[in-house]
């Protein structure tokens, strides 16, 4: 319990770090907040004043950054420029589509990572091993947008099989449940795969490497001796061992999966979190940049968080350390 | 020493590379010879230069000898010169093909390339430095001294990384290329920093270090001089790991376009400008992104612990 508390703390303490360092990030570098509207020679002295004491900049740098971080506590990121919205709804929104995408990859690179590592680890050593882990290799080298555009080429232009962006078709409306269903299938494929070959590959290697390492310790020699057959040593004995790392992954992966890929949605079109990021900075919306990393930080250390949770509930040597 | 002698013959061969690679360029990679003539070739095309006699030069695609004329075909049209004009006739093979500016992609590949392996070198590099001097001193001083440096590490590390440098580059209007090997810098410390204070924790509690103590060495002596040689291996090792990281972040950085902007090549801003005409030109990115994989997959392969 003490060291989940402290995690927490810690996590708490963290968050704050990375407030401070927006929020004066966005002080030091020039063209952030009012420095674009100062070069507009129309701009009278009287109208800038006014502007000033509306979001607060005549304040000394501290009050400022003390009355920030007491509207973030409040859940209140600021109003965006170009979607003339609440930053949180924006945010809100753009979850959505993020998550559409995002869950669906977090299950194929989850469950064919540990499946495939798995087996790679029973085969260790023979060529089946050797050639699994060199592809998991360049699985893992193989940048994203690339991928991306390559299965687009495959699978949309050539083939013409899924289509190349966006979640829905045109005439989404008009169809039934069913055929909604299976349009937003054919929509999702392309983006969760490309989404989740990296993590998958180095799920895999990981789920290989711990598996191998529990496979050496004693308790399994003392399993063989007593006679059991390699089978349930393997998926009895070792296996459940070797996964309690492996969960862990989980937590460190969540920002990659729910805070939006902005390399991937950026080729497919998909409003979600990455693509909000990107038009946020495109169009120097500051709030919306800065709501968005302050809400992807947060995701991390949420993530890191869960980690170290389910790393104490599963190995309770941990707690002591 | 197997895995030094590996990483040693990466690194001349990548300074071998970055030396070389503007002279094995077969077209100039900024300016194609006819701009309309050659643009979106496919790979293997060849097209020919008629030079004339009066200084004039004129790109085809084909021709053919008949009696006193040469027949030419152009992308949108044909015509026919006399054959006593022509000075020479010189052949461009684009093995690659050409982009939408009829520039060939070979020549824009390599000198990519360079540009990509310098950024991703020498911004491995400055991390490097970065890393080893705070972990160095977290490591050494230990205390509140630890505890702050690491404590600042981890901030750095919960921080979205392309976030961080998206938000920096777009406030900031940088894009150069000493501006990006920077910002990229900046961002790939931490693992160093943490690697080089946990092995100087350990070198720190050996007894030669007590010993060196006892005679009275000054602190930075014991620390420059005998800690650091010791410790520096593990470090030294992930170098490679973080260019193939830097590259891969560059690219990314380019297809978004924050990164080198075009004309400057790189393999990363070919594959983005290669995005925007997908339909027509369908082998602009191929190659680039094979050469991005391929690196990096080196640099990870040598980075590997020998098992």
């Amino acid at each position: 319990m003490l060291y989940i508390l402290k995690r927490i703390v810690n996590s708490i303490f963290l968050s704050f770090g990375i407030a401070t360092i927006v929020f004066f990030l966005l002080r030091i570098l020039p063209s952030a907040s009012f420095s674009d509207i100062y070069l507009n020679p129309r701009l009278s002295e009287d109208v800038l004043s006014r502007l000033k004491v509306a979001y607060g900049l005549d304040k000394p740098v501290l009050i400022q950054f003390l009355n920030w971080l007491k509207e973030i506590l409040t859940g209140n990121l600021g109003f965006s420029f170009i979607y003339r919205k609440p930053v949180i709804n924006c945010i809100g929104e753009a979850i959505l589509f993020t998550l559409t995408i995002g869950i669906p990859a977090l299950i194929l690179s989850f469950g064919f990572g540990i499946f495939i590592g798995v087996q790679s680890a029973r085969k260790r050593g023979k060529t089946v091993d050797r050639i699994l882990n060199l592809s998991f290799l360049i699985l893992y080298s193989i940048p994203s947008f690339w991928l991306g555009i390559v299965l687009i080429l495959i699978f949309s232009y050539t083939l013409g099989i899924f289509p190349s962006s966006g979640l829905r078709s045109i005439n989404f409306n008009e169809m039934n449940f069913f055929e909604k269903i299976f349009d937003m299938f054919m929509h999702i494929v392309l983006p969760s795969t490309t989404l989740s070959i990296a993590p998958m590959a180095a799920i895999a290697r990981f789920t290989r490497n711990t598996m191998l390492n529990v496979l050496s310790q004693t308790y399994i020699k003392t399993a063989k001796a007593k006679g059991l057959d390699e089978r349930t040593i393997f998926y009895r004995h070792a296996l459940p061992n070797a996964l309690i790392p492996v969960i862990t992954l989980f937590g460190l992966y969540l920002p990659f999966f729910f805070a939006g890929s902005i390399v991937v949605e950026e080729i497919f079109s998909i409003p979600g979190i990455g693509k909000l990021m990107a038009d946020s900075i495109f169009q120097r919306d500051y709030p919306l940049t800065v709501g968005i990393t302050l809400f992807v930080s947060f995701i991390v250390i949420i993530g890191n968080l869960i980690s170290d949770i389910l790393y104490s509930i599963f190995d309770p040597r941990i707690r002591l350390k | 020493m197997k895995k030094q002698r590996q990483i040693i013959f990466v690194a001349s061969f990548i300074i071998a590379y970055i030396l070389i690679s503007d002279f094995i360029l077969p077209f100039d990679p900024f300016i194609s010879p006819d701009k309309e003539n050659l643009s979106s070739l496919p790979p293997f095309s060849i097209a020919y230069e008629l030079n004339l006699k009066n200084g004039e030069k004129i790109v085809v695609l084909d021709y053919k000898f008949e009696d006193a004329f040469i027949l030419y075909q152009q992308k949108f049209k044909a015509g026919r010169i006399e054959k006593e004009k022509i000075e020479k006739i010189k052949t461009f093979i684009f093995l690659l093909g050409t982009d939408n500016l009829g520039r060939d992609v070979l020549s824009r590949t390599i000198y990519g390339g360079k540009i990509s392996l310098i950024i991703g070198v020498i911004s491995a590099l400055i991390s490097f430095i970065i890393g080893t001097a705070i972990g160095a001193f977290a490591g050494y001083f230990g205390g509140i001294v630890d505890k702050i440096l690491m404590r600042l590490t981890d901030v750095f590390l919960a921080f979205p990384k392309l976030f961080l440098i998206l938000v920096v580059i777009a406030f900031t209007h940088t894009q150069t290329i000493l501006s990006l090997i920077l910002i990229l810098s900046l961002l790939n410390w931490m693992g160093i920093a943490r690697l080089i204070r946990a092995e100087f924790l350990k070198v720190k509690g050996m007894e030669f270090i007590t010993v060196l103590e006892s005679m009275g060495l000054p602190d930075l002596t014991i620390a420059v001089k005998h800690i650091l040689p010791n410790a520096i291996l593990p470090a030294l090792i992930s170098i490679p790991l973080i260019t193939g990281d830097v590259i891969l972040t560059e690219s990314i950085l380019s297809f978004l376009g924050f990164g080198i902007q075009p004309p400057i090549p790189t393999w990363g801003n070919m594959i983005s400008e290669a995005e925007k005409n997908l339909l027509s030109t369908w082998w602009l990115p191929i190659l680039p992104g094979i050469l991005i994989s391929g690196t990096v997959l080196m640099m990870n392969l040598i980075s590997q612990p020998e098992t």
